[in-house]
């Protein structure tokens, strides 16, 4: 993922500013992004921040949430941060692990059985990121891209809420973004 | 034929408009029209016309005879009167004899009869009534005949010959006139002569015949046969001859000849040469002698009408044209010079006249407009019919054309404006000029501009000063003096007029006139009030005009014409009360408000005489305004002048609230201009300009765009009034405006006026919304970025001893300049940003980029520049927070230590996408 200049440039200003300050600035964070990938990435953002580390770290994979919890972090939190808040990202973070898929792989296994188009597509929308994970821009990679979205559309339930055309719309949409982005 | 003149007006008036736009706009009023007076001498007498002659004769000889014993000096009428009867004894002596006994009698005793010929010289200049005072005096004429004379009917009228100069051709005039002369003196010979010639004619004919047929016999009976028909073909000839032959029959005057013979046995009793100023001098020479010469042989009395000024200062020599008009002229008349207390009897005869040919046109009965035409007219160093005539259609006309003839004021400001192009003929070339000089309320700016237009086109200045402040109270709708100029430049009416001695059916006669002006002149000097009264009692009781129509225009004539300001408010006063004591005798309520109204414009109009009067008197004065109707109120504002009146005051009258709120004066303004019909582009933009149309009016107009600096001047002064009595709580459109476009900045730049800069600044930055965008985008858009560091620099050297909204201005145009060095040295001048506008300016500029402020100034600069707005007024900042709290961020963002700031003013962050890409 490349992470907006203007998210970094907010940071980096929070980062500067007392732990009480941070502590108001980044409620706006949580829940930021639609992607399970931009998601992971505030949480992130929010548990440097309390902790003082921050740093403007462009490459991150999200998968990496699992990881970032250390085992001291939950005995107290980090100097002049309030406890609750401290313990509501600690949760967040714990709800994003159960979310968050080690690979492609294990998102096809773990995948639920959906209900309805709705369902489906808020589904489709967070896990969206998986389609490119672990691949680099080139045209083999871009086949196995691909390939993963048709089996994405395999899974679309029949249901006049969900069109499929409009969900490979907005997944090759993304392809080609992050093939540019990246290459 | 006068609708097809009516036509070619309109056509003249609308041409070079877009025609279209003309048809497509609605007639919100009638148009009504104007019937111009015209030049034709009046009531031309007709010789033939017996019978009118005949019922007017027996009047005008008692009235004759009467004026000659009252005023034995008076030489004309005596003089005619001694002609009719001599005029007498003539006709005793033809009265029981034949035609031709009398005619032998008469060429016999010619001599012996006659008295010797009178000459007598009427002078004048140019129009003023010389020809109508000689018609009106001739015209009523006739001869006092007891007997039977088969020729002549009974009461024959004097029989008068008009030789008018005007109407003969240069190369022709003395020939025709000896030649009129000749055909008196020698009736005999030349009646000798026409027998002979038709004989002569007949034996060539006769000749002729017999040459060509041979036989005699045949030859006379074809040529006497032949001859009637050509003698008919002859005369219907020169009855129906062609156009293009009008030239050769003039020359040769077969007319004249004809006629001649008719007056052969008509000679004149008298003998008039008019219009004699119109030949050159060397024939007015010529034709006074052969006057003095005929006049030598006739007994007829010769009355000479001229303009001898341009002989007089002629060098003719041997003889002096003084010494000629000496021997010549036997009695000399001349025409009095007209005094100012004879405009309003000429002005009102001529209104009544103009009034009985437009019935419909109200206005012309309307006391304001009399009294503005009459005073107009009596400040005209040499007034006469004509020119008053003449002013007055040139006027209406005018008015026509704008559809303004049925407001009194409009039409009185453009008569203001024919009576100074009558007074100086070359105005109108310089009506720009005139229009600054009109609209112009500062004393001092009004003066010199006078005279720069004295220096231009040489006028007197003093005299034109004079003119343009004696009439300073008539005024156009809203001061608006362009358009009026406008419609004049348009099309120039040569409308002329003639005098008009019929009095009007208001004024009784002259020596009432008189009397009133006498009594007027009293109460001025400041005595005699009792003697008016008694006129009032006898002339209130029978006509309800005598206060409207006879006495406001002399009082307003005499008021123009005082120099003493006690002596005007005096006069004022008095009119005040006369209407306070009459008001019940006025029945007619429309034109005692018309009165109430005209004598309270003036008042106002007359400073001096406002500033004179005691607070409390002044003040009931101005409440006075309230009982006005709406529409006269809004004519009334461009009079009052701020500097005088208390505008809160006059407004809270003018909308009939007890409230010094803008607003209401605002919507009453609105309410007018729609009930009214004022067009809504005098009154600007949006409601300040509305305001500010209605109290200066030409400030919203294009002309103040120009940048003249006179025009800027009476602007601040306007704006720190308004601004000091909260008024104005915005800064209208047409101030930002005229201060930034048309490079009005630019150009003081350029001229090292950083002073007057300031001031224009100042006052800008005195309205409340003095930061707003629009303004400064204006200012900002209009100059380059060099303009601009210059500005601030000069800013800088003057901004010292300035306030600090001054300096705040400086920091934001060296933002704008991106002047690195000036924000600099602005950040540590600059105290602190008084204004949310401002900052708002500062960090959210139209699409410049933002400002370098940010990334020069520290977080410990910034701090205490905002501190001030975060402390008092905390909604507004809250709101404002609220509203640009990401441009704040991101100008923060780019400040040394700006997390400070986002802490201080506790912002909220917006970390937008976390994504960069899709």
């Amino acid at each position: 993922m490349v992470v907006s200049e203007f998210y970094l440039d907010r940071l980096n200003l929070v980062a500067q500013a007392s732990p009480s300050f941070r502590q108001r600035a980044v409620q706006t964070l949580y829940g930021r992004g639609s992607t399970i990938e931009s998601k992971n990435r505030a949480l992130r953002d929010i548990y440097h921040l309390f902790k003082g580390d921050w740093s403007e770290q462009l490459e991150w994979r999200f998968t990496k949430i699992n990881d970032l919890v250390k085992q001291s972090d939950n005995e107290h939190p980090p100097a002049q941060i309030d406890e609750d808040n401290w313990s509501k990202l600690l949760n967040e973070i714990d709800q994003a692990k159960q979310k968050t898929y080690v690979d492609f792989e294990d998102l096809k296994n773990k995948c639920p059985v959906f209900h309805d188009g709705q369902e489906y597509m808020d589904w489709f929308l967070l896990y969206l990121p998986y389609l490119v994970l672990d691949l680099q821009p080139n045209p083999e990679d871009w086949k196995e891209a691909r390939s993963r979205l048709d089996w994405f559309l395999e899974q679309v339930p029949v249901d006049e809420g969900c069109p499929v055309e409009i969900l490979e719309d907005l997944a090759l949409l993304h392809m080609d973004s992050w093939y540019v982005l990246n290459k | 034929m006068t609708n097809i003149v009516y036509q070619l007006l309109d056509d003249l008036s609308q041409d070079g408009m877009d025609a279209d736009h003309i048809a497509e706009t609605p007639d919100i009023q009638p148009k009504l029209k104007y019937q111009p007076l015209d030049d034709l001498p009046h009531d031309k007498p007709d010789r033939l016309d017996a019978a009118h002659i005949a019922e007017t004769r027996e009047v005008l000889r008692s009235q004759l005879e009467a004026a000659i014993q009252k005023n034995n000096d008076k030489p004309l009428c005596s003089l005619i009167l001694n002609r009719v009867k001599s005029v007498k004894r003539w006709h005793k002596l033809s009265a029981d004899k034949t035609f031709l006994a009398t005619l032998k009698a008469l060429l016999r005793n010619r001599k012996r009869l006659s008295n010797p010929a009178i000459r007598i010289g009427l002078f004048g200049g140019l129009g003023q009534g010389k020809t109508s005072a000689l018609v009106q005096a001739t015209r009523n004429l006739t001869k006092p005949q007891s007997s039977f004379c088969f020729w002549k009917q009974k009461n024959a009228p004097v029989r008068s010959y008009w030789f008018d100069a005007a109407h003969y051709k240069a190369d022709e005039l003395e020939f025709e006139f000896d030649r009129i002369f000749s055909s008196w003196g020698m009736w005999a010979r030349s009646s000798l002569i026409n027998v002979v010639g038709f004989l002569l004619l007949l034996q060539i004919v006769i000749e002729f015949a017999i040459a060509s047929f041979g036989d005699p016999k045949l030859a006379i009976f074809i040529a006497l046969r032949f001859l009637p028909l050509g003698l008919v073909t002859g005369i219907l000839g020169f009855r129906f001859l062609p156009f293009w032959l009008r030239d050769l029959e003039r020359g040769n005057a077969f007319v004249d000849q004809n006629r001649a013979i008719t007056r052969l046995f008509c000679r004149p009793d008298i003998f008039i040469v008019d219009n004699l100023d119109r030949a050159n001098i060397n024939q007015q020479v010529a034709i006074l002698r052969a006057l003095y010469k005929h006049s030598q042989a006739l007994s007829t009395a010769f009355i000479i009408c001229m303009d001898e000024s341009s002989l007089l200062q002629s060098a003719i020599t041997p003889e002096h044209p003084a010494k000629l008009l000496r021997k010549v002229i036997n009695v000399e008349l001349r025409l009095p010079a007209r005094l100012p207390q004879d405009a309003p009897v000429l002005c009102q005869a001529i209104l009544s006249k103009s009034l009985e040919r437009n019935p419909k046109l109200s206005m012309l009965d309307d006391p304001v407009f009399a009294g503005d035409f009459a005073t107009l007219v009596s400040l005209l160093p040499e007034f006469s019919p004509r020119i008053a005539k003449r002013i007055l259609n040139d006027a209406l006309v005018d008015a026509q054309k704008a559809n303004l003839l049925n407001y009194a004021e409009d039409c009185g400001a453009l008569l203001r404006l024919h009576m100074l192009y009558a007074a100086f003929p070359g105005l109108q070339q310089a009506s720009l000029l005139l229009i600054r000089i009109l609209e112009c309320k500062e004393e001092q700016e009004q003066k010199r501009l006078i005279t720069v237009l004295s220096e231009e086109s040489k006028y007197e200045q003093s005299k034109l000063l004079r003119l343009i402040n004696a009439s300073h109270y008539v005024q156009p709708l809203a001061g608006n003096w362009k358009r009026l100029i406008g419609v004049h430049s348009h099309h120039q009416m040569t409308g002329g007029a003639r005098a008009l001695i019929k009095a009007s059916p208001s004024i009784e006669n002259q020596e009432m006139a008189q009397g009133l002006w006498e009594s007027l002149n009293a109460i001025l000097q400041g005595y005699g009030e009792t003697e008016l009264w008694k006129w009032y009692e006898d002339y209130c009781k029978s006509s309800t005009e005598f206060l409207p129509v006879v006495i406001w225009p002399m009082l307003v004539v005499m008021l123009a014409h005082s120099e003493q300001v006690e002596a005007r408010l005096r006069l004022l006063r008095y009119y005040q009360k006369t209407l306070t004591v009459y008001e019940s005798k006025l029945s007619d309520n429309k034109r005692h408000a018309h009165l109430h109204y005209a004598l309270l414009r003036y008042w106002l109009a007359d400073h001096q005489a406002f500033l004179s009067m005691p607070e409390q008197e002044r003040t009931a004065l101005v409440a006075s305004i309230g009982a006005l109707n709406d529409e006269r109120k809004v004519y009334l504002l461009p009079i009052i002048d701020p500097a005088h009146v208390d505008f809160a005051t006059v407004f809270e009258l003018l909308a009939g609230h007890p409230s010094k709120d803008h607003r209401v004066i605002r919507n009453w303004l609105n309410q007018v201009s729609m009930n009214y019909s004022i067009e809504n582009s005098y009154l600007g933009f949006d409601g300040s300009d509305a305001f500010l149309a209605a109290i200066w009016p030409t400030l919203p107009g294009d002309c103040l765009a120009r940048g003249w600096d006179g025009k800027l001047k009476e602007q601040f002064m306007l704006f720190k009034k308004l601004n000091e009595l909260s008024l104005l709580n915005s800064a209208p459109n047409s101030l930002v405006s005229s201060l930034f476009t048309e490079g009005n900045w630019r150009r003081l730049i350029a001229h090292d006026k950083a002073e007057q800069l300031l001031h224009s600044l100042q006052i800008l930055l005195n309205f409340e919304n003095r930061w707003s965008l629009k303004t400064w985008h204006l200012l900002f858009s209009t100059l380059s970025k060099e303009e601009k560091r210059k500005l601030v620099s000069d800013l800088i050297k003057a901004a010292s001893s300035q306030k600090n909204s001054l300096w705040s201005a400086a920091l934001l145009m060296a933002c704008d300049a991106n002047d690195e060095e000036c924000i600099a040295i602005l950040l540590k001048s600059v105290k602190a940003l008084d204004s949310v506008g401002l900052v708002k300016l500062l960090i959210d500029p139209y699409g410049s980029g933002e400002y370098l402020l940010w990334t020069l100034a520290s977080g410990e600069q910034i701090k205490p520049l905002l501190s001030a707005l975060v402390a008092p007024s905390k909604n507004e900042w809250q709101q404002f927070k609220h509203e640009y709290n990401n441009q704040l961020t991101s100008c923060f963002s780019k400040c040394e230590d700006g997390a400070m700031l986002l802490e201080y003013f506790d912002l909220t962050i917006d970390f937008g996408e976390v994504n960069g890409g899709f």
